[in-house]
């Protein structure tokens, strides 16, 4: 059911030093992935998943330049990946940035000039929401009141990446 | 006026007092392009004005295709975010530097907008200097040289200098790290001009002045020069004194008529012969010499030998007048300096007369 590991693609490309900041919403399951996400970068912030055992909060929130960010797995938002559901966690938590996982599917939405990632499953673990699961993550660039994430996909063996760009209102 | 002397002595300013405002426009000009040009900002190359549009079906977002174009995790090499984190290792070890800059001073760290301004100044000063400097790159204790120049600069009485002390610095810094950069060069440091050379010449310039005291390290105490004297000279004595005593070494450092790396050895020597006694009752038991303990004497002592013997000379104030000297210093700094210019090559005014 879990898949085994990230895609030699992606890990090809994520190497030390050039990301200061690792959001996990969860569902790491080992903690050898937690040792090889910690390797990439100290400041890793994990939410804790269906599958997850050992003492990661449900849901977290950090403040990264302008922004304030939600992580949390989002299995406990019911419908699972409903938009409107996850606005209202999103409020719960005063966040600018809501990132949530669970579906196994990269979304991003812009909801009430918020925004709302869920950056998919970086392995591309099966989902019970599709059948058709694309690895995928997402690498986020601050710049004052500007975000531009990087969606890396995996699309028939080949790492596609798609720009999503948001500018935080005031 | 120390400010502008040193301006002068380094050649950034010209002679002719009517080309100063030109050159000085001029020249921080180019340090506002080779900041445009070579600082790189990948969030500023890469974001588009617009945000991303809502696709019609569920409302989700719907990015832009970039994969042949440039993303952070780019492996090609036109990548702007390559070589933006090639420049952040480079950053990290300047970064490093230049928050252990002086920590005994506000001015280069602590709290605050001006220290916190002072630190980016620095920075981004000696990231410019690696990046136009392919060779040398940055070595670590460039910022010691820089600092000197930055603070002066800085604290430039005329606000219009100060504000540009940033500019002002990095072509006085270039001007004086070229006297030196291959003691700075780590491929050169065994060849004839590297810094092992350069500490011979030392050697040999102590065992025709003080043979007794040269025969002691080399016989003795077996002391390797290098383990004292590659600080010295590769820093210009920034790590030996405080800032204001260095200010007044470096008022004489440069506008040495013998060039400047000689009067650099000159010092190195002259303080090395004013602690003869204690070097000379050392058995060797103890390795290096202190440097500390050299530093209340310094600078009257050494050229007796090697400038053209003309100075004025000056008895030593003892450790107590060290402060009001300090002061004095701070007050009418590059004096000599002055004096010195025009008479470049004929005599050597190396010390203010205090009479």
């Amino acid at each position: 059911m879990r898949a085994t590991d990230i895609p030699p693609q992606f890990k090809q490309l994520l190497v030390p030093g050039k990301i200061q900041h690792i959001l996990c919403t969860g569902d790491l399951c080992v903690k050898e992935v937690h040792d090889y996400l910690k390797g990439l970068c100290s400041d890793l912030h994990v939410t804790k998943g269906e599958f997850d055992e050992g003492t990661y909060p449900e849901t977290k929130v950090l403040t990264i330049g302008a922004f304030k960010i939600g992580i949390s797995h989002g299995h406990q938002v019911v419908p699972w990946g409903d938009l409107e559901s996850l606005a209202m966690l999103q409020r719960q938590l005063d966040v600018d940035i809501l990132i949530t996982g669970h579906t196994h599917q990269f979304k991003a939405y812009k909801y009430e000039d918020r925004l709302v990632i869920n950056p998919g499953s970086a392995t591309g673990a099966y989902s019970a929401i599709t059948p058709d699961v694309k690895p995928s993550f997402v690498l986020m660039d601050i710049d004052g009141l500007r975000v531009v994430s990087y969606v890396y996909e995996l699309v028939n063996g080949e790492v596609k990446v798609d720009k999503i760009e948001f500018t935080k209102t005031s | 006026m120390r400010s502008l002397v040193w301006k002068l002595l380094l050649e950034y300013l010209p002679c002719d007092r009517k080309k100063w405002k030109s050159t000085l426009a001029a020249k921080r000009n180019d340090y506002e392009q080779f900041c445009e040009e070579l600082i790189i900002n990948p969030s500023k190359v890469m974001a588009s004005e617009a945000d991303s549009h809502a696709s019609t079906q569920d409302g989700s977002l719907v990015g832009t295709d970039v994969t042949a174009t440039d993303h952070p995790l780019s492996v090609q090499d036109n990548s702007v975010w390559k070589s933006y984190f090639k420049d952040t290792d480079l950053l990290e070890q300047i970064d490093r530097d230049v928050m252990r800059t002086h920590p005994d001073l506000q001015f280069f760290s602590g709290e605050g907008d001006a220290t916190k301004k002072h630190q980016d100044d620095m920075r981004r000063a000696l990231l410019l200097f690696a990046k136009l400097n392919p060779g040398l790159r940055y070595v670590q204790g460039m910022n010691e040289l820089y600092a000197p120049l930055y603070y002066t600069f800085s604290l430039d009485p005329d606000p219009a200098m100060a504000e540009h002390a940033e500019a002002d610095a990095f072509f006085c810094f270039v001007e004086l790290i070229s006297d030196l950069r291959d003691n700075f060069c780590q491929q050169l440091d065994n060849s004839g001009v590297g810094i092992k050379a350069t500490i011979g010449k030392l050697n040999t310039m102590l065992s025709e002045n003080d043979r007794e005291l040269w025969v002691h390290l080399e016989q003795n105490t077996k002391v390797n020069p290098q383990f004292y004297a590659f600080r010295w000279i590769t820093l210009l004595f920034t790590q030996e004194f405080d800032l204001p005593d260095l200010m007044r070494v470096w008022d004489s450092l440069l506008s040495s008529p013998n060039g400047r790396l000689g009067y650099v050895l000159t010092m190195c020597c002259g303080m090395l012969m004013t602690v003869r006694d204690e070097l000379l009752t050392d058995t060797g038991e103890e390795e290096v010499p202190a440097d500390d303990e050299e530093e209340p004497e310094e600078e009257e002592e050494e050229p007796e030998e090697e400038e053209d013997s003309q100075q004025e000379e000056q008895d030593d104030p003892p450790t107590a007048e060290r402060q009001a000297r300090y002061e004095e210093h701070r007050r009418e700094p590059a004096e000599a300096a002055l004096r010195c210019k025009p008479l470049k090559g004929a005599v050597g005014v190396l010390i203010p007369g205090k009479s």
